[in-house]
């Protein structure tokens, strides 16, 4: 993703942070109204979903030979007011790959976390689209195979995520979901990847679908 | 008138007889010596050898300034850049000394420094080191032995050298090729026997004091040594024996000790007993032993030979000079080796000094130089370098100090030969077929692993043992100026082990993705020349250096196991440029070279 795009989705990410805000005074002030919409959808939403992970560090990729990972994760989220809700997800990346010379198996695992606020502007038959935006909590962590003279390493990251996507109702309680994420978690190294390297850009984009329980 | 002039032709006759029988018995004395003179050689004294004479150039000058006294007893010696030393007895019981640069003029006759107080200085010897150094010893007769060096015009302080009882009469000094002073003197010691015993003293280069050895003990009046070295820092020594305390019969004995001072023979040289004294022993350049001995009652020095290659001694010669037989004690020679050449130089019974030269093919000696126009009471004699040099006192009182030369042919390279001789060793057994590069003629070791090669006197070179398949310890001995025979000169072989064959070194890099190293991994094939020798490779040794650093930065990184074919240098700098070599063990240690 180049920088021009990037701007464009923390614009929209700030705008919408700062309507969310506008907007929760306003609601107080009609709170008989908004009580009854409120009432007519459900609270939460808990739901699994299956991805596609396109990580951006172009070291990674060629390291573990894998410019995507396919990979499961879980979601909820919790109805604020006026169908903004916050909504938090985890999912775990992997990789594996065999040391350069001697062969030894290198695996390698980002937990990735996210927190933020996802907005349902309307509901058009049984679609919700919806659109996100929040803040990436990443661990990585490297492991070489017994016996290797090559040291793993770990370590943490954080970034955003902007995202956007649909709900497609099916049932009163049961909602398909499909979206698309963007994540933006770089990390300064303390000590140079052995090609010399001093960063590494564990975000990149998501995309995938999966399926929601409201209750 | 008939009558008469008959009578006068028959006294003319008888007494031109007369006249002719006195040139006959007399000593030709041609020129008074206070000044320089020049002539050849004279005839010797009425008992001289009929050998035929050289024609030789004798010149004599004075060193001493007519200082009162008499009884000089001069030593002579020149060094190898042709300086020429004189030490002498001076008129206050204390040793002078004279100094000439080669052909430059003497100087002034002068005290020796700081000489300890003596009470009656008699004999001495002065002999040079290969610097040039003078080393002196004189005598302070039945008590001490002295000794001081000379370089440059300086003297040392002189030095007591006998340490055990007292110093008795007679003393010798010889240098060997290391510079070390080796001295032999008669010294009294009380016990166990009152005896007189030979000793010698020995002073290192570096050394301030003699080490000393007895080698004459349990001997009851032995006298009047003479020591030589020769090119193989052997030590000959000729001594006055006694076996019978105060007898007349007296012989002249010989020791013979090896570089180390060990005791190498010893053998008793004189048959016919009676007063043996002042013998004299020499080492020519070929390392020939002459030994010389003056037998009183005899009237008449003798010699005997010894030939180092037959290992015998020859029969005794008589000199054929004549000897005086008065005053006792005082009939002394000296004997000296120029080149291949003996001199000898010795009193006739009219204590007129002549040099006599030993002809080896005829085993006889011959008057080569009338040295002196007086009588002479003491002398000394030293080969120089082109010239023998004789100091000499006469015998009046006040008595003074003549050097007399005789030119001989220059010492130097000749067409002598010696030889070269080792054996080339593989284990206990000798090894065959060895080329030995370098020496005349490139000669190969025999059946029993032996070599021998003649060169010429002075020869120099590098030899060289070469066999395929064979490595050897030393690998070369380098030879300069040979002037003797060197044997002895072995070599240990050993099969020629081999690197490894076909070794390449890839630099490759080992990392996980955050951590990695640079290795070299280095594989390489086992020699196949090692496998023809039937060597077994016991070890391998894997050395890396900078490829811009010189040989001698080969630093050792691994030690392996002989049938290991591969190594890997593990965490080298990434930009490091390292070159490689394995070298091979084989199960006796012995390493192949790096290339």
């Amino acid at each position: 993703m180049n920088s021009i795009t990037l701007k464009i989705l923390l614009i929209t990410f700030v705008f919408f942070i700062l309507g969310t805000a506008m907007a929760l005074p306003a609601a107080a002030q009609d709170q008989g109204q908004v009580q009854n919409q409120e009432q007519k959808q459900p609270r939460f939403r808990v739901g699994v979903y299956f991805e596609g992970y396109m990580i951006n560090d172009k070291n990674l990729k060629d390291f573990y030979h894998h410019s995507q990972r396919n990979l499961p994760g879980f979601e909820a989220s919790i109805h604020t007011v006026y169908n903004i809700d916050v909504w938090a997800s985890y999912r775990i990346y992997r990789d594996e790959a065999k040391t350069t010379f001697y062969e030894k198996t290198d695996k390698f695992r980002i937990n990735a976390a996210s927190v933020g606020l996802q907005y349902r502007p309307i509901r058009w038959k049984f679609l919700e689209p919806f659109v996100g935006a929040g803040l990436d909590l990443y661990s990585y962590k490297e492991t070489v195979e017994a016996g290797s003279d090559v040291s793993g390493a770990s370590g943490n990251a954080t970034g955003f995520y902007v995202q956007a996507g649909t709900y497609v109702d099916i049932y009163k309680f049961i909602a398909l979901t499909a979206f698309y994420r963007y994540n933006g978690v770089k990390k300064t190294l303390a000590n140079p990847l052995p090609d010399g390297s001093k960063s590494m850009d564990l975000g990149g984009h998501e995309f995938g679908g999966g399926i929601v329980v409201r209750f | 008138m008939k009558r008469i002039a008959t009578i006068s032709a028959i006294l003319m006759i008888v007494s031109c007889i007369i006249a002719a029988n006195g040139d006959v018995t007399r000593p030709r004395i041609q020129t008074k010596l206070s000044s320089e003179t020049v002539r050849l050689s004279g005839m010797p004294g009425e008992t001289a050898s009929p050998e035929t004479q050289e024609a030789l150039v004798v010149k004599t000058i004075k060193i001493s300034g007519n200082q009162a006294g008499n009884k000089r007893y001069p030593g002579v010696c020149e060094n190898a850049n042709g300086d020429r030393l004189v030490i002498f007895r001076g008129p206050n019981v204390s040793y002078m000394y004279s100094f000439a640069r080669k052909d430059a003029s003497w100087s002034a006759p002068a005290t020796i420094p700081n000489q300890p107080k003596m009470k009656s200085c008699t004999c001495s010897d002065v002999e040079a080191d290969s610097t040039g150094r003078f080393h002196c010893v004189w005598e302070d007769l039945d008590k001490n032995l002295f000794y001081a060096s000379f370089l440059d015009r300086k003297w040392t302080t002189p030095i007591k050298v006998n340490v055990p009882g007292r110093h008795d009469m007679g003393s010798s000094i010889a240098v060997r090729s290391n510079d070390e002073v080796v001295i032999a003197d008669s010294n009294f010691v009380k016990s166990p026997n009152n005896s007189k015993e030979i000793y010698l003293y020995f002073k290192g280069k570096n050394e301030s004091h003699f080490k000393f050895k007895n080698i004459t003990n349990d001997r009851e009046s032995s006298t009047t040594p003479s020591v030589a070295v020769d090119a193989n820092d052997h030590v000959w020594v000729a001594i006055k024996s006694d076996l019978n305390l105060h007898s007349t019969d007296l012989i002249t004995s010989m020791y013979h000790f090896d570089q180390n001072n060990n005791l190498v023979s010893s053998k008793t040289l004189s048959v016919e007993g009676g007063w043996n004294f002042w013998p004299q022993i020499a080492v020519n350049s070929e390392g020939k032993v002459m030994a010389t001995w003056v037998l009183a009652q005899s009237a008449d020095y003798f010699s005997r030979l010894y030939n180092p290659k037959t290992k015998n001694w020859s029969s005794i010669e008589r000199v054929g000079l004549g000897a005086p037989t008065k005053p006792w004690a005082a009939f002394w020679s000296k004997l000296a080796a120029h080149g291949k050449d003996f001199y000898l130089a010795g009193m006739n019974s009219g204590r007129y000094l002549h040099l006599m030269k030993y002809n080896e093919k005829t085993h006889r000696w011959a008057n080569v130089a009338t040295v002196s126009d007086d009588p002479v009471y003491y002398f000394d004699l030293y080969s120089g370098n082109d010239k023998m040099l004789i100091a000499w006192d006469n015998a009046n009182d006040p008595s003074n100090v003549y050097l007399t030369t005789v030119d001989v042919p220059p010492l130097g390279p000749s067409t002598t030969t010696h030889k070269i001789s080792g054996k080339v060793r593989k284990d206990s057994s000798g090894l065959s077929g060895v080329s030995m590069t370098g020496l005349p003629g490139n000669p190969t070791t025999d059946s029993s692993g032996e070599y021998s090669m003649d060169v010429e006197y002075g020869w120099g070179g590098t030899v060289r043992p070469q066999k395929s398949g064979y490595s050897f310890s030393p690998l070369s001995i380098t030879y300069s100026n040979v002037t003797s025979n060197q044997t002895g000169q072995d070599y240990v072989a050993f099969l020629a082990i081999r690197s490894v064959a076909n070794l390449k070194v890839e630099k490759r890099v080992e990392r996980g993705f955050f951590n990695g190293y640079t290795l070299n991994i280095l594989t390489w094939e086992a020699n196949p020349e090692n496998t023809e020798l039937g060597l077994v490779i016991s070890a391998q040794r894997v050395y890396r250096k900078a490829r811009t650093e010189d040989n001698s930065k080969w630093a050792r990184i691994a030690e392996l196991a002989g049938s290991v074919l591969k190594y890997e240098d593990r965490n080298v700098p990434s930009d490091s440029d390292y070159v490689y070599a394995v070298t091979c063990v084989d199960n006796k240690g012995n390493e192949s070279k790096i290339y």
